[in-house]
């Protein structure tokens, strides 16, 4: 699968530039830009609301404070998404112990704050009936544990390769890939049972 | 027709990607109706999941990171903060050396002027300290910010 990242290298070595001259406009940017990479994985890996804002600012300050350092050995999408993953896990490590286990287990986590309601205000009848999927889909990701949750989106939303969600995570390619199989497999699963339901 | 049925994983890779795909899987999934189904099936679900709203910020966030990083200076008027603070100087000099004959003459100007001489400068340097203090709070916070940071 390719990557979507728009941002090209030649474009991230002057906007780090730029942000190293202190340029605030320049940091928006790179804010916005890879927006919704970090929210996707704080959205997904940090349960409490009330401390993902936190999280997004330490991940932001430890972006700022480390950009010197970056040599462009890989993306900076990468980069980034790496800082982020490791924080919420050190957040999880720290004060949600428990929840740090679970994230590694077969477990029902579902707190995905998806915002449902505003995916498509299309009234025909396909718009209705893709609305419906989404939110079926929607809720079956959510019945996922939470760390396939998290592998699903960052290969098929965030369109990232099985080699960049590697080097994110650290974990190996091949584990990701079993586990991006479970996950489907499961979704087919659970999606397969609801349908059931439904005909009954 | 190859008469075994694909795999769950070689039905996922083939939906997942054309890449790596045979001509003679592909075969199959056009001949077997089974297969042709799981297939779309999981096509269905990947499409299905691109589709999914992405989670956002809020909408200020990105700003107040900015701002706490990098701070916006708030530019200070040196000239007329300078101006502002030799007329004082010079009002208070002069009522000092010209005493009541100063102030009789600062009663006869009319009200608009005695306020332009006397409370313009005042507010001006007020509203300069006010400034300085802004300026200084936002630094003292991206200092706590960045020592939480590192010791974590």
């Amino acid at each position: 699968m390719s990557t979507t990242t728009t941002i090209q290298p030649d474009a991230d070595r002057e906007l780090v530039s730029q942000i190293l001259r202190r340029n605030p406009h320049a940091f928006k940017k790179l804010i916005i830009d890879h927006e919704k990479l970090v929210a996707h994985f704080v959205y997904k890996m940090i349960p409490v609301a009330a401390d993902r804002r936190d999280i997004i600012q330490d991940v932001y300050i430890k972006v700022y404070n480390n950009l010197g350092h970056f040599r462009f050995q890989s993306k900076l999408s990468t980069w980034i998404g790496q800082i982020t993953y490791n924080t919420c896990l050190h957040y999880l490590r720290k004060k949600r112990p428990l929840l740090l286990e679970s994230f590694f287990e077969d477990s029902n986590l579902s707190y995905v704050d998806y915002k449902i309601a505003h995916a498509s205000t299309n009234t025909t009848e396909d718009g209705l009936y893709a609305r419906e999927l989404t939110q079926t889909i929607a809720h079956a990701v959510t019945q996922l544990p939470a760390l396939y949750q998290t592998l699903i989106g960052l290969h098929y939303q965030q369109e990232l390769s099985l080699q960049e969600i590697s080097e994110i995570t650290q974990l190996p390619e091949g584990t990701i890939k079993s586990y991006l199989f479970r996950a489907r497999k499961q979704l087919k699963d659970i999606l397969l049972k609801s349908q059931k339901r439904e005909e009954l | 027709m190859n008469i075994a049925h694909l795999t769950e994983e070689q039905l996922q890779t083939l939906a997942d990607s054309t890449d790596g795909t045979t001509s003679l899987e592909m075969d199959h999934i056009s001949a077997c109706p089974i297969c042709r189904i799981k297939f779309e099936n999981y096509q269905s679900i990947n499409l299905a999941i691109q589709e999914l709203p992405m989670a956002t910020f809020d909408p200020d966030l990105p700003d107040d990171i900015v701002n706490m990083l990098i701070p916006q200076k708030i530019p200070i008027h040196w000239a007329a903060l300078v101006a502002a603070t030799l007329g004082g100087i010079l009002v208070t000099v002069s009522a000092v050396i010209y005493g009541k004959q100063f102030i009789a003459l600062f009663i006869q100007l009319p009200i608009i002027l005695r306020y332009f001489f006397g409370i313009l400068p005042l507010s001006f340097i007020c509203m300069q300290t006010v400034l300085f203090v802004i300026r200084y709070r936002q630094k003292l916070n991206m200092i706590i910010k960045k020592t939480d940071s590192f010791a974590t």
